[in-house]
């Protein structure tokens, strides 16, 4: 569905990404982990066309997104949702307008379809009847469940998560977890998700991929990368420090 | 000398590079409106937020601005034996220069900070990003209905700071300096032509258009964080309150001249 082909990025003079290659293929769940910095935001950013690469090529569908105009992505970023760090709700509008904007960006749906929508969508979420309220009353764990919910109403073919459970507590993470699952049951979407935390990489990814120094340096099985003696990966998969590796 | 040098060097490559996203937002604006419908929804709640909202605003600065002129100009014109020229003077400047500049710098500093901080805020937020990601045309959301709101709303605004200017001149010079009514109405009347309040009104837009392009330009383009969106926003209100003293210069002798 996605392939990533020796995509390479540099930001502020630093080379993020270096000759990334990856191919994610439909229906599953990818996980991206790595330390911060080492480009996992970026490459997600490049998948839905955010950003676009200094050298190679994104695929989705197997239509090339490089060189592609704003405009000439639209269609392409309507079959994709992406649940953003910190929510990205639009902090003027109230939860229910948040969800039901794609929904009327889009057209297709009635006023009583959009809002049955939203109460679906909420509910999935667990957060029924919440729909007046406005995001600054909303915690951060309700935040990212109202931005998962805008994401997934209009019920894309892929969805990218941005860190979907940093600074929450492992309740909060738990049940962001199992939403995961079960949206990937329920709507069988491709999912890509960026993470740090390893517990929730191995519960919902069908794979994972390791990046460092802006490359894949592991990509495996949850199984695989537990089992793995690679140093790099055992490290960061066990959250031991070390100076070698940390420099190198 | 060398940090002179590179003081200036490194602010003049800020001011291209300033250009370089004006002029590309500028042929955002156009593509988006060959692209896409105008979302007059939007529309409307932006005139209500830049013009309703702002019209106590205007129309105080524009009758403190002409109860001001008035009594100046009366007391000079008074020691000539010409009381009753205030009038047209008053309303000569009020239509050409007073009422749409101090009514361009009210909403530069009203309208304008507020557009940076909102799209800065929303850039710094990952906003614009959740736009794009939900395949909106950010330029066609955040831009067109703003600049279209601020096109419609400069010319009422400066209509209402005008005729608010030359009615407190009015009562400034007539009930208060004591210039006799007749004269001062009649030589107002005669001296004051429509193309005066034309070349205000084709001010107000132009001055509109500059406000509202300049500061969406700082605010997409802000830097990172609450610094970021502040320096936005000095740098919207700062630009556009420039850019508009310049126009003025630039737009009041191409029209004399066309005019004359």
């Amino acid at each position: 569905m996605i392939s990533l082909r020796n995509i390479h990025k540099t930001l502020n003079g630093q080379k993020v990404l270096q000759g990334i290659n990856l191919e994610i293929s439909e229906g599953e769940t990818l996980v991206i982990i790595g330390r911060s910095g080492c480009g996992k935001s970026v490459t997600l950013r490049h998948i839905l066309g955010l950003m676009m690469p200094d050298q190679g090529e994104v695929l989705f569908e197997g239509q090339n997104l490089m060189g592609l105009s704003e405009i000439e992505l639209i269609p392409i970023r309507q079959k994709m949702g992406m649940l953003f760090q910190n929510g990205a709700l639009f902090d003027s509008m109230s939860v229910g307008e948040n969800i039901a904007f794609p929904l009327r960006e889009e057209g297709k749906m009635t006023e009583d379809e959009i809002q049955s929508a939203i109460t679906e969508a909420l509910e999935m979420v667990n957060l029924g009847g919440q729909q007046s309220k406005m995001p600054a009353e909303l915690s951060g764990g309700m935040k990212k469940r109202v931005s998962l919910a805008r994401a997934t109403v209009r019920k894309p073919k892929l969805l990218l998560y941005d860190e979907p459970t940093s600074g929450l507590d492992p309740v909060v993470s738990d049940s962001i977890n199992k939403l995961i699952l079960n949206l990937d049951k329920t709507l069988n979407m491709t999912n890509v998700v960026v993470t740090h935390d390893m517990r929730s990489a191995c519960e919902i990814g069908d794979r994972i991929v390791l990046l460092h120094h802006g490359k894949v340096h592991f990509l495996g099985t949850p199984e695989e990368i537990k089992s793995s003696q690679d140093p790099i990966v055992f490290h960061f998969v066990n959250g031991i420090s070390d100076a070698s590796v940390a420099t190198e | 000398m060398i940090d002179f040098l590179q003081i200036v060097g490194r602010n003049f490559f800020r001011f291209l590079k300033h250009c370089g996203q004006y002029a590309l937002l500028l042929i955002d604006i156009l593509r988006s409106l060959r692209h896409f419908s105008i979302r007059w929804n939007l529309v409307a709640q932006q005139i209500v937020f830049m013009g309703v909202n702002s019209l106590p605003v205007v129309i105080l600065t524009g009758s403190c601005i002409g109860a001001v002129f008035a009594s100046q100009i009366h007391l000079k014109f008074s020691e000539l034996g010409m009381g009753s020229g205030v009038g047209p003077v008053v309303a000569y400047a009020m239509c050409r220069e007073l009422g749409p500049i101090i009514c361009g710098l009210m909403i530069a500093a009203r309208v304008g900070a507020s557009i940076s901080t909102e799209l800065g805020s929303m850039k710094t937020s990952e906003q614009v990003d959740a736009l794009r990601s939900m395949a909106v045309y950010p330029t066609d959301y955040l831009v067109v209905p703003r600049l279209i709101a601020l096109l419609i709303s400069m010319p009422l605004l400066v209509s209402f700071s005008i005729f608010f200017g030359i009615g407190a001149g009015y009562v400034i010079s007539v009930p208060v300096l004591g210039v006799e009514p007749a004269y001062y109405i009649n030589n107002t009347l005669r001296f004051t032509g429509s193309q005066d309040v034309g070349v205000g009104l084709i001010k107000s837009v132009i001055f509109g258009f500059v406000i509202c392009t300049i500061c969406c330009e700082r605010g997409l383009n802000c830097g990172h964080g609450a610094q970021g969106v502040g320096k936005a926003t000095t740098e919207a209100v700062v630009s556009s309150t420039i850019a508009l003293l310049v126009c003025n210069f630039f737009i009041t002798f191409l029209l004399n001249a066309w005019m004359s």
